[in-house]
């Protein structure tokens, strides 16, 4: 008998193109059809006979269905692929324009190639990533915690170590443990927020706890500041977010106080960590007093100043480069990936610089926007994840490239060239418009709860 | 009575709006309180309720939660925000003036 049911429910739904929606309105409809009938058999009706006026007065399936589909059709968030191109096209432009200059140590036929392969690579990463189902993530948030830190201590000890970072080989591609294990963390991180983060003081120091573990263990095993930053601000920007989520039911005053004081905490453990090595103190004094030690450890701080202070506002600024027994190299060190950004004021000129600014802010500015408008939970928890690897990378990136900010190891999103990483970034990137193409889908499945 | 179809249609997103700044509703329940306050005048085909209530909601005129409330059944209910208190406000502005306009037209037409 209910075959009537499931075929009106199926007219319905066969019109509308976007599947993922399917469930959550033939759920709706199929309890609205079921209220009917049980009235009708409550008036004296046979089922069979309730079912079919049940059926009748709910009206034509296919333009209901039509109609739906007007509201469902997936949104595709244009204006955050368009910023992300142009990112992408001034990155890969710079990186073209660094290996071509024989002043640059870089081979151009190596390195186009090694681009193309991962930018082909991180395209399939993201289209992947953006039809993926963002909310079976959710429930294997801590599993998938957990696992990145066995991730970090295995791939730590098998991998092979250039220049300080640990690689893993996969497929001929080698990979930086860190930069695949540091979104990881994030992303299984907002899950867990969300889960726990919900009122309850003593939950937020497991929760802490969790986050202090993952931050101690990177440390132990990349030996990395910059790492460390971006984990941290990448959690607590989640942990405030979540304390802000309007699913949020305890004291906010009390826990936004409470992770103060932890951060407080553990900020006096990092001065600590810093001043426990003399290499990492002579940076710090260095950016507190940015003039000191031109020769030392503020050289590269020295050659930025050259760089951004002698820039024009179109075009190549000689200051780039120094000649020594008559070989003209680029001064600047690692222009290709952390310091891509003061290469680009150097080689390009100023208006490019504030170009590259303008993209980045904008992309911020559209993913605060599209996060907004999500209206699951979970996938409003992982929009403020993203957002804040994404954000925190690029601040901290051109200030450091701007002699604000310490020179620390931290490359431009999308600009610098650095294969794990324009991969990574733009798995994110998919992930993030494969969320917001479903902002409109709040699921029965884990929503049971009441809106204030 | 039974009203003309498409004289509902322009009304029902404002009758909507006002059932729910009374409290949130599921979707049956709205259709029976409406039949309910209009003594069995406003009989709409009550699938055709729920394209007007999802692009309430895409608007953010509405919320949803999903509940299950007393019975086993999950419900979807729906929770009028305060941009969709505006809208109800506008809405009724323009109904009066619609609905004075026309009794005032219509006031000088001689029935008998």
């Amino acid at each position: 008998m209910n075959n009537f049911i499931n075929d009106y429910i199926e007219e319905v739904c066969r019109q509308i193109k976007y599947k993922a929606i399917v469930e959550d309105i033939s759920t709706e409809i199929k309890g609205h059809i079921d209220e009917l009938t049980e009235g009708f058999i409550e008036e004296g009706l046979s089922e069979q006979d309730a079912i079919k006026k049940a059926i009748e007065q709910m009206g034509d399936p296919i333009q209901i269905g039509k109609e739906l589909n007007k509201t469902h059709k997936p949104v595709t968030e244009w204006s955050i692929i368009a910023l992300i191109g142009t990112m992408v096209l001034i990155g890969g432009f710079s990186l073209f324009s660094i290996a071509k200059d024989p002043a640059s140590l870089l081979n151009l036929s190596h390195i186009g190639r090694s681009y193309i392969i991962h930018l082909v690579l991180g395209l399939g990463v993201a289209s992947a990533c953006y039809f993926f189902d963002y909310t079976k993530l959710e429930k294997y948030s801590l599993k998938m915690f957990i696992g990145t830190i066995a991730f970090l201590l295995i791939g730590s000890g098998i991998g092979r170590s250039i220049a300080g970072t640990q690689y893993v080989v996969i497929g001929g591609v080698s990979f930086a443990v860190i930069s695949v294990a540091l979104p990881l963390f994030i992303i299984s991180f907002a899950g867990i927020a969300k889960k726990w983060v919900s009122g309850n003081i003593k939950d937020l120091f497991k929760v802490a706890g969790i986050a202090f573990l993952a931050i101690f263990i990177s440390l132990l095993s990349q030996n990395s500041l910059s790492i460390i930053l971006l984990l941290a601000g990448g959690f607590l920007i989640i942990m405030i977010a979540t304390i802000f989520n309007r699913e949020f039911k305890g004291n906010r005053k009390q826990h936004l106080l409470t992770i103060f004081g932890g951060c407080s905490f553990i900020l006096a453990l990092m001065t600590f960590y810093i001043f426990n090595s003399p290499y990492r103190k002579a940076r710090l004094l260095v950016f507190i007093n940015p003039g000191a030690d031109p020769q030392g450890a503020g050289y590269i701080g020295y050659l930025i100043r050259q760089i951004i202070s002698g820039a024009n506002l179109l075009g190549k600024n000689e200051n780039m480069y120094f000649t020594y027994q008559g070989v003209t190299r680029i001064a600047l060190p690692e222009v290709s990936t952390d310091f891509i950004f003061a290469y680009i004021v150097g080689a390009f000129g100023w208006l490019l610089g504030i170009v590259t600014i303008l993209a980045i802010a904008l992309a911020i500015l559209r993913m605060v926007v599209a996060t907004k408008k999500i209206k699951d939970n979970y996938g409003k928890h992982l929009g403020v994840a993203i957002i804040a690897i994404f954000s925190l990378q690029a601040i901290a990136n051109i200030l450091m490239n701007t002699g604000m900010f310490p020179t620390l190891g931290l490359s431009l999103p999308f600009i610098s060239y650095g294969g794990t990483n324009l991969i990574v970034n733009m798995g994110l990137i998919g992930l993030f418009l494969g969320i917001y193409r479903r902002k409109n889908i709040v699921s029965f499945k884990k929503q049971k709860h009441s809106i204030i | 009575m039974k009203i003309d179809k498409d004289l509902m249609k322009g009304s029902t997103t404002m009758l909507i709006l006002n059932l729910l700044s009374g409290g949130d509703m599921y979707g049956y329940q709205m259709v029976k309180e409406l039949e309910k306050r209009s003594d069995h005048t406003f009989t709409l085909k009550e699938g055709t309720m729920y394209p007007i209530l999802h692009a309430l909601e895409n608007n953010g005129m509405v919320e949803s939660y999903w509940d299950e409330g007393n019975s086993a059944r999950k419900r979807k209910y729906y929770h009028i925000t305060n941009s969709g208190r505006k809208l109800l406000k506008e809405k009724q502005k323009e109904w009066e003036i619609y609905s004075n306009t026309v009794n005032k037209v219509m006031g000088g037409v001689c029935y008998e």
